[in-house]
């Protein structure tokens, strides 16, 4: 425990740290860009049915060609759980889907007695784009009410520091901690059909904001403390030293989080299997970001800021 | 001083006395006095099997000004439909998708979901027409619960084996008026009856009708007469409404998914226990024993509120113990600091949970921010989930400042003092 004692220099090897952020970034956005996001039928519509068989289900491509005869466009099967199977076809209209879900039931029971519908979802599409657009408001309502928050939270920080740069630079980690979440569900998702995008992502989403946030503020609050108590010394010096204070407590709450967190992901049960993933995750990214970029931002652009008011002040002097 | 903590400590056991008597599982209701009230945990779609069902309404034939009475009509109509099935605990909320409004319904544990489905969907517009297509009499001018179904003849078994069940109709004074007359005015021609514009049955007037009562037949089964008069019962839907999601879970889905992520969840949690005894030694046991009393309150809170349990309730219960967790470590963390400057115990746990607070309460507005936007985004069990995360939040602030300080600071006067020092771990 001794080694936390241990100053680290993070500020002073922050460009270090934008590099690896877009390099765990990068790959996410390629994969974004190259294959896109596997969307769930929250977001797109569609039907999906889950199988349960008495015993081991049958193989994936055994219950494709028995289920050919049923005619139904983009039918795809996915394993679930061991005895379990998900079906999905891109059928929105209500009476329809449950009519080919029906179809579907009655061929796989043919050949394996006693297999049971254990759910059926079918999202229509208008409900679908509602989804879309509920999620997105969602998601940018609650940036901004998190950088106003910040702004009106740190509005006493003592000078040179400016509150509305300690809300902004909390939103780009947050950016970045969303933008990570996406990437990595596209390219997982892409690897691993069946881990996709819908509702509850979009909840981890908004629950890591809030988390990460969290975690920043810690820090913030830290910064904000240290500037009042010591003014002389720079700002990038403060940062740093506020940062190695609150080092400690934010591995070690991401740490029991992060616990559970694998714990779930590994025994828990499969169908909020994407969302603990999902979590975990955001939870890693959060804690990484909110040490290793939003308070070193802070700091570059508090000293870009310096630097644009000397020039300036320079400037009027020569006049 | 002392005397003061004494009195928290003891209204604190207390607390996590009750709590702990509610939250056990075999304590399902409460009931002090007169006072009676049901404290079951309400399991969620995913736990428990049924249904979530999501209808659009076409509101285009009607004006917009009357949009939300009609949509108020719509749910108290399908409410008393949901609750005709039996079903218990339905959550029923008007929404909308896109710009058009909408009706969301839960019910968790319905058993004959297409049947639900027939029954909520029916618009139920009860049309008595003459030949020429003319409206002589609507299902408004039935009487409450005025629809029963009966068999055709005398007897029973005979009407079930020839389809010929039939309802009966009572009217009220001014449909008894209108039949009369409408019966009188068309002796030996037909009356046409139409359910949501579909004919149900044509019968020929044979005289006038005057004492209102009315008799639909139309060789339906028992069952299927049940189900008109229910329809007729509980009136017409002011506006027809189509099904646009639907998403049903049987109940076999439930106890192996549940038992596999509540032990994973209780196993994760003791994690958590053993990893903050260990670093933080004796202040960890003491935040241990303090999260277990929250833990308790949470799920007391749950069942008293109640709400509504899921898969993703669960995972919010735990996340809420990381909040609960992270509290008490950025209080050990500042005591640490705080005992190196050399301050006496007590006076440096003061301080800690004093330097902490400001900490504390940001990151946890922070967090209810991102709680309150997703419960107010979100239906089904997202809703749950930022529930309990909102419940976990508002506690955590509570239990961080009130219960461990507490106990803190009574060992702090104690001679176990010793015991809490961090400093040099």
């Amino acid at each position: 425990m001794s080694s936390l004692h241990r100053n680290f220099d993070i500020i002073g090897t922050r460009t270090r740290w934008y590099i690896l952020s877009l390099v765990l970034i990068l790959p996410g956005i390629i994969s974004l860009i190259v294959w896109g996001l596997p969307v769930g039928i929250d977001f797109k519509g569609g039907t999906m049915q889950e199988l349960h068989f008495t015993g081991t289900a049958p193989g994936i491509d055994q219950v494709r060609t028995e289920l050919a005869g049923t005619k139904i466009n983009g039918l795809g099967v996915q394993s679930s759980s061991g005895n379990d199977l998900i079906i999905r076809f891109p059928i929105t209209d209500n009476g329809q889907a449950r009519d080919a879900g029906n179809k579907i039931l009655a061929q796989v029971k043919k050949d394996h007695p006693g297999a049971t519908e254990t759910s059926f979802q079918s999202i229509g599409g208008s409900v679908a784009s509602s989804t879309t657009t509920k999620a997105a408001e969602a998601v940018v309502i609650t940036s901004i009410a998190i950088i106003f928050f910040i702004a009106w939270s740190f509005g006493s920080v003592p000078k040179p520091a400016s509150s509305w740069r300690f809300g902004v630079t909390a939103i780009l980690a947050l950016a970045h901690d969303i933008l990570f979440m996406v990437g990595a569900f596209s390219l997982i998702g892409h690897f691993f059909p069946g881990v996709e995008v819908d509702s509850l992502f979009i909840t981890a989403v908004l629950t890591i904001l809030g988390f990460s946030t969290n975690d920043t503020i810690v820090v913030f609050d830290r910064i904000r403390e240290n500037l009042r108590r010591s003014p002389g010394r720079s700002f990038a010096e403060i940062a740093n030293s506020s940062l190695n204070q609150t080092l400690a407590r934010s591995l070690n709450t991401s740490m029991t989080v992060l616990i559970v967190l694998i714990t779930l992901l590994v025994l828990g049960g499969p169908s909020i299997r994407n969302f603990i993933l999902a979590l975990t995750l955001g939870v890693a990214i959060g804690t990484y970001s909110s040490i290793f970029n939003a308070s070193p931002l802070l700091v570059s652009w508090q000293e870009f800021a310096d630097r644009r008011a000397e020039k300036t002040a320079a400037a009027a002097k020569k006049k | 001083m002392r005397r003061r903590l004494w009195i928290n400590f003891a209204l604190i056991l207390v607390l996590a006395a009750a709590a702990a008597f509610i939250s056990l599982p075999a304590t399902q209701s409460l009931r002090i006095g007169s006072m009676y009230r049901d404290v079951s945990l309400r399991e969620g779609l995913d736990l428990k099997g049924g249904a979530h069902l999501v209808y659009e309404a076409d509101t285009s034939k009607i004006d917009s000004a009357n949009v939300g009475a009609a949509m108020n009509g719509v749910r108290d109509v399908i409410e008393a439909r949901v609750n005709g099935l039996g079903v218990t605990e339905p959550d029923i909320r008007l929404s909308s998708v896109g710009s058009k409004p909408a009706i969301i319904i839960d019910m968790p544990g319905v058993s004959d979901i297409e049947k639900a489905k027939g029954l909520i969907g029916s618009t139920a517009k009860l049309e008595f027409k003459d030949a020429t297509g003319k409206v002589l009499m609507e299902g408004s001018d039935l009487e409450p619960q005025g629809a029963s179904a009966a068999p055709a003849n005398n007897s029973t078994a005979t009407a079930a084996k020839a389809n010929s069940w039939q309802v009966n109709i009572t009217l009220t004074s001014t449909g008894k008026d209108k039949f009369a007359k409408a019966t009188a005015a068309n002796i030996q021609k037909q009356i046409g009856i139409y359910l949501d514009d579909k004919l149900i049955s044509n019968p020929t007037v044979n005289s006038a009708i005057t004492d209102g009562s009315a008799v639909i037949s139309g060789s339906f089964t028992a069952q299927q007469a049940a189900d008109f008069a229910l329809k007729l019962n509980y009136g017409a839907l002011p506006v027809p409404i189509h099904l646009t999601q639907e998403q049903t879970v049987g109940a076999s889905l439930g106890s192996d998914a549940i038992h596999q992520t509540l032990i994973a969840g209780i196993i994760g949690i003791l994690l958590i226990f053993l990893f903050i005894i260990a670093y933080y030694r004796w202040c960890g046991v003491v935040a241990t024993l303090a999260l277990v009393v929250y833990a308790l309150i949470n799920v007391m809170l749950y069942k008293l509120l109640p709400v509504t349990m899921t898969l993703a309730g669960i995972a919010g219960f735990i996340i809420s113990m990381g909040i609960a967790v992270d509290t008490n470590i950025l209080t050990f963390e500042r005591l640490k600091e705080e005992l190196r400057l050399g301050k006496a115990m007590p006076v440096a746990i003061q301080e800690a949970f004093k330097r902490a607070w400001t900490s504390i309460r940001d990151s946890h507005v922070s967090g209810l921010i991102s709680a309150v936007i997703i419960f107010s985004f979100a239906s089904g069990p997202v809703r749950g989930f930022a529930l309990v995360l909102i419940i976990g939040t508002l506690l955590s602030l509570f239990s961080a400042i009130t219960v461990t300080r507490t106990w803190m600071l009574l060992i702090a006067g104690s001679r176990f003092q010793k015991l809490l020092n961090i400093a040099k771990a």
